[in-house]
């Protein structure tokens, strides 16, 4: 009858949690520093950080090279601050890595993730029909659409002036085929825009097309799978990795000249 | 051994059954025609109501006596008669008995439909009601029939009394509080129960205040409660049936009520269209809480719900009857923790809502050769619903079903039986707004369509069993199932033993969102994931009754419930939900003893419950191992109830205390800040948002439930009139329930403090 006059309830489980760490971030082949945040799972709501009272690790499982990651308090756009751990480190396509985040009480929490492969990049001749001159790109080995791709155009005013970038955005343009993924560079309709950009009159034969390049972001599997986007072993929150991966290619000189550049590749 | 059909029986299947009891019927009727039959309805002289239970004997020459008893119609029949001279006698304690001398001739059927006229020499009226009605503590393989007298002995914040009141004081029967409407019945969901009102389903009856019902005491004549292991005359839902018979009106005189109290007021009036032939009744109550109780505790009550209630009775000739009977319903209000600052008249307010209308035609005919009870039911129930702001909902399920069906009793010496037709045709219409991941917005069509038989047979003069089958068909999901069903009883001096199985299966289901308790919306829909969900139940039980007014029943019940469809849990709180399926089981037994005196009356009754769900979702295996069972949040382990009334000097004072162990509920495992990863690895920038993160389901409990109510009441009786004065204390130590909490703020919303109501009624004959 005591326990029948208590009108408190006790919003903590009794239950053992394996859950000591809030883990978020992804490792990308694109920079040689690695960010990721860590949070201790605390029974306030207000993060209130605190001390993370753990060491973290990444490294690369089949090498053995690995780093311990710096602890920093970070500034959020909120106001509120947070642990950002953060590591000079590279990452390489195809690589297994491991997220290892031990703390001195002995709560442990680890992830891994694969970063994707890079994928192999076929290039179709420019196919010119009429006014309108296009180009098949493929990236070989792909299952799923790139989580971004973006097309980049180098192109100067003159043979005198340095080669400016103006970017196109594929993603939505691409889609998937059983051998991987492929997309139409529409390459007359985007140089005409990248002439209004550059303020390159239309009829102006002296504009020189230094090349073209792709760039796509591909996530790891973590994205697509995990239970409600967890993957941390002893902990909550996510960790994957990004593959980036760029390559650039020639056009032919004759879908140059019919597009009305001089020809600038190397 | 149980049979599941899982494809349609072919014609050949059907007609057999028809044929078997077409055969029996006849040969049972050729038997019959060497013998004499009677029957009738019986009924108060006074106002035409039927009386139940009253006892009807044919007396021979030689002293033999055979006899019956009237059902809740007013119904009885006496087969098998030698043919010859009998002295008949109707008796009722409180009535003067009505007594003739017979001459029944051989393959003769005597209609004699009686009125009784109350008996004022000897015993007070009241008294005799009460002796005659009230068996609180009586309960048969899971049948407990309640009177409106038993309904008016439970303490009330008002004078009229509602039949959901008695119905919480049932061990077995679960309240998630006293506001949003829900009955869970040993282990069943609301939306599992059979509610029915003169024989026309109602969806969701119970108002949004969870003392009231669309049930108010005075329309009512009888309710049959079924907690498990109901007969083949009812399907199509998992639980439970609450089976309400109402009041047909006075057919001699005039007479109305009205009350007055701080949660609601009402009118009624009733009498004859056709002096003794056709009698309306006219109901309708409305609440005043958002203006009368919550001043008195300076409040908020943001609540708002009333019903309007209309009968038309006729007794066409001795032997058919026909009535018709309308019920609206209306609820809205908010649940949770924006009740504090509600205001149900803005535009903005997020609000429940919901609207039940149901209209049904009753024709009963008692056919002029053959020993039958026939009745003819027509229906139509409309439930419309909606959650958000009043003018503009962001949710909303509207069903609405079409009923007929045919249901008649073939009476032979030692077997009557029961069997009947159904056809229902439902249309369903949802906009979800996106709360289920994966049940669409649509509109669907869903018949259902059958038959049942269930003779019931008369052993011996100690035994009955009452075994049934029903051939309930769902041509929308390719589906019929033959259900059995059986009953038991058997009577030994002062004992009673007794039993029931079946098997249940439900098309038509309500999805919540259970994971919240102030999310009171049901999404009415055919039953998700291609399945049909299935109970099958069992019941035995034992009831002592030692000497006059003195009960003993103790009853154990199990049931096993396959492939529900629940929310999925999840890991922290999302806006939507994914439902799951799930098996079930709940069982638990209670005791109930109860003592019934002319100046004092009272029960007390215990219930243990056990109710464990299992999802097939891997969702929480993945979070924590092997763990896939848990306790739904209506698994409330022990109950108590305790009622007592005492009469003195003409003076009522009732008395109620209720005890509920503590519901599950998820409890956290801590809280952290979500950030949603992108591609572009953002985690140095975003602030992420704060959230809970959940332990294993539900496996945490709130803290118990308990409350005390007392009521006074006096009543004043004039030369034609009538005045009650009621004064009731509500959670009268002023308890601290927890109805919902938010387990980040830790802002709580408690169930009704300590409230005092006065009430008034007036009734003018």
């Amino acid at each position: 009858m005591i326990a029948a006059c208590d009108t408190g309830v006790d919003r903590f489980s009794d239950a053992e949690s394996d859950f000591a760490f809030n883990v978020s971030g992804a490792i990308a082949t694109e920079s040689d520093t690695q960010f990721v945040r860590v949070q201790r799972i605390r029974n306030t709501v207000e993060p209130l950080p605190g001390d993370l009272n753990a060491v973290v690790t990444l490294s690369e499982t089949n090498s053995g090279r690995a780093v311990t990651m710096t602890d920093s308090l970070v500034s959020l756009g909120d106001g509120n601050i947070d642990h950002l751990l953060f590591a000079v480190f590279d990452v390489s396509a195809g690589f297994l890595y491991r997220l290892r985040i031990e703390g001195t009480d002995g709560d442990i929490a680890t992830a891994t993730t694969t970063v994707p492969d890079k994928p192999s990049l076929a290039v179709a001749p420019a196919t010119v029909v009429g006014a309108r001159t296009t180009q098949a790109v493929s990236w070989n080995g792909l299952t799923k659409t790139p989580e971004n791709a973006v097309v980049f155009y180098r192109v100067a005013r003159s043979e005198a002036e340095q080669p400016q970038i103006v970017e196109f955005p594929y993603t939505l343009r691409g889609r998937l085929v059983r051998d991987g993924w492929i997309a139409e560079l529409r390459l007359s309709d985007d140089l005409r825009i990248v002439r209004q950009q550059l303020e390159i009159p239309q009829d102006d034969d002296q504009a020189v097309f230094h090349g073209v390049s792709m760039r796509l972001r591909i996530p790891s599997p973590e994205w697509s799978g995990g239970l409600e986007g967890r993957n941390i072993e002893g902990g909550v929150g996510f960790f994957g990795s990004v593959g980036v991966f760029t390559e650039r290619w020639n056009i032919g000189e004759g879908a140059i000249d019919n597009l009305g550049f001089i020809n600038g590749q190397q | 051994m149980l049979h599941t059909i899982h494809r349609r029986l072919p014609p050949i299947g059907t007609g057999l059954l028809v044929v078997v009891f077409l055969t029996g019927a006849f040969l049972a009727g050729e038997a019959l025609s060497q013998t004499a039959t009677m029957r009738g309805f019986i009924v108060d002289d006074a106002g035409g109501e039927a009386l139940q239970g009253v006892n009807v004997i044919l007396r021979s020459p030689a002293g033999e006596v055979i006899g019956t008893a009237t059902d809740s119609e007013g119904f009885y029949i006496v087969t098998s008669i030698a043919p010859g001279t009998y002295y008949f006698q109707a008796s009722f304690i409180g009535f003067i008995a009505e007594t003739d001398t017979l001459l029944l001739a051989p393959g003769e059927t005597l209609t004699r439909s009686i009125r009784l006229q109350v008996d004022r020499t000897e015993l007070g009226e009241l008294v005799v009601e009460a002796e005659r009605s009230r068996q609180p503590a009586s309960v048969t393989a899971g049948l407990q029939s309640v009177s409106p007298q038993d309904i008016e002995l439970i303490p009330a914040p008002d004078v009229s009394a509602d039949l959901v009141n008695y119905i919480t004081t049932m061990p077995g029967v679960v309240a998630t509080g006293d506001r949003g409407g829900k009955l869970f019945i040993r282990g069943g969901e609301p939306t599992q129960n059979l509610v029915q009102l003169d024989g026309m389903l109602v969806y969701q009856p119970f108002h949004i205040v969870g003392f009231y019902s669309a049930f108010p005491a005075d329309l009512v004549r009888n309710a049959d409660i079924y907690a498990g292991g109901f007969g083949a005359k009812f399907g199509g839902r998992l639980s439970s049936v609450v089976d309400i018979s109402t009041r047909n009106g006075n057919k001699r005189r005039f007479n109305a009520a009205a009350t007055l109290a701080p949660f609601v007021s009402s009118a009624r009036i009733e009498g004859p269209l056709a002096r003794d032939r056709v009698s309306v009744i006219l109901s309708a109550r409305q609440s005043v809480i958002d203006q009368g109780a919550a001043k008195l505790i300076d409040e908020p009550l943001p609540f708002r719900f009333g019903d309007q209630f209309a009968k038309i009775h006729a007794s066409l000739s001795s032997s058919s009857q026909l009535s018709t009977t309308v019920i609206r319903t209306t609820d809205r209000g908010v649940v949770g923790l924006d009740e504090g600052t509600a205001d149900l008249d803005s535009p903005t307010t997020d609000q429940v809502k919901w609207e039940n209308l149901a209209f049904g035609t009753r024709f009963i005919v008692l056919p002029s050769t053959l020993p039958v009870f026939a009745e003819i039911l027509l229906s139509a129930s409309q439930l419309d619903q909606s959650f958000g702001p009043k003018d503009d909902p962001v949710r909303s399920s509207d069903i609405f079903m079409f009923n007929g069906s045919a249901n008649v009793t073939y009476f032979t010496p030692s077997v009557d039986v029961h069997w009947g037709l159904f056809l229902q045709s439902s249309e369903l219409k949802s906009n979800l707004g996106g709360q289920f991941q994966n049940v669409a917005n649509e509109e669907e069509y869903v018949t259902e369509a059958g038959l049942y038989a269930e003779p019931e047979i008369r052993v011996t003069s100690n035994l009955i069993v009452r075994p049934g089958v029903r051939l309930h068909s769902f041509p929308s999901k390719s589906k019929t199932f033959l259900e059995p069903r059986f009953r038991i009883i058997y009577n030994r001096g002062i004992h009673q033993l007794s039993g029931a199985f079946g098997q249940y299966h439900q098309e038509v289901v309500g999805l919540n969102d259970r994971r919240d308790a102030g999310d009171i919306f049901t999404a009415w829909t055919s039953a998700p994931l291609g399945l049909v969900p299935e109970a099958i139940h069992a019941i035995a039980g034992y009831k002592l009754s030692p000497g006059s007014g003195v009960d003993l029943s103790v009853e154990g019940f199990w049931k096993k419930l396959s492939d529900l469809s629940v929310p999925e849990w999840t890991g922290f709180p999302r806006l939507t939900i994914k439902v799951q399926p799930a098996d079930g089981t709940a069982y638990g037994a209670d005791v109930r003893f109860g003592i019934d005196r002319n100046w004092f009356f009272g029960f007390v009754s215990y219930g243990y419950s056990f109710v464990e769900y299992e999802a097939r979702g891997d969702v929480v295996p993945q979070w924590f191992g092997l763990v896939s069972k848990y306790s739904p949040p209506h698994d409330r382990r022990h109950q108590v109830s305790a009622v007592a009334s005492v009469e003195y000097q003409g003076f009522e004072l009732s008395l109620r205390w209720q005890y509920g162990s503590g519901l599950p509920f998820s409890q956290s495992i801590g809280f952290d800040r979500f950030i949603l990863i992108n591609g572009q690895n953002n985690v140095r920038e975003d602030p992420g948002s704060a959230r809970v993160l959940y332990g294993p389901p539900y496996d945490g409990r709130l803290p118990d439930y308990h409350r005390f109510d007392v009521s006074l009441e006096r009543a004043f009786d004039f030369r034609n009139a009538s005045l009650t004065l009621q004064a009731a204390l509500i959670n009268a130590y002023d308890r601290s329930n927890l109805f919902y909490m938010d387990l980040f703020t830790l802002d709580r919303v408690d169930q009704l403090p300590l409230i005092p109501s006065v009430g008034i009624k007036v009734e003018v004959n």
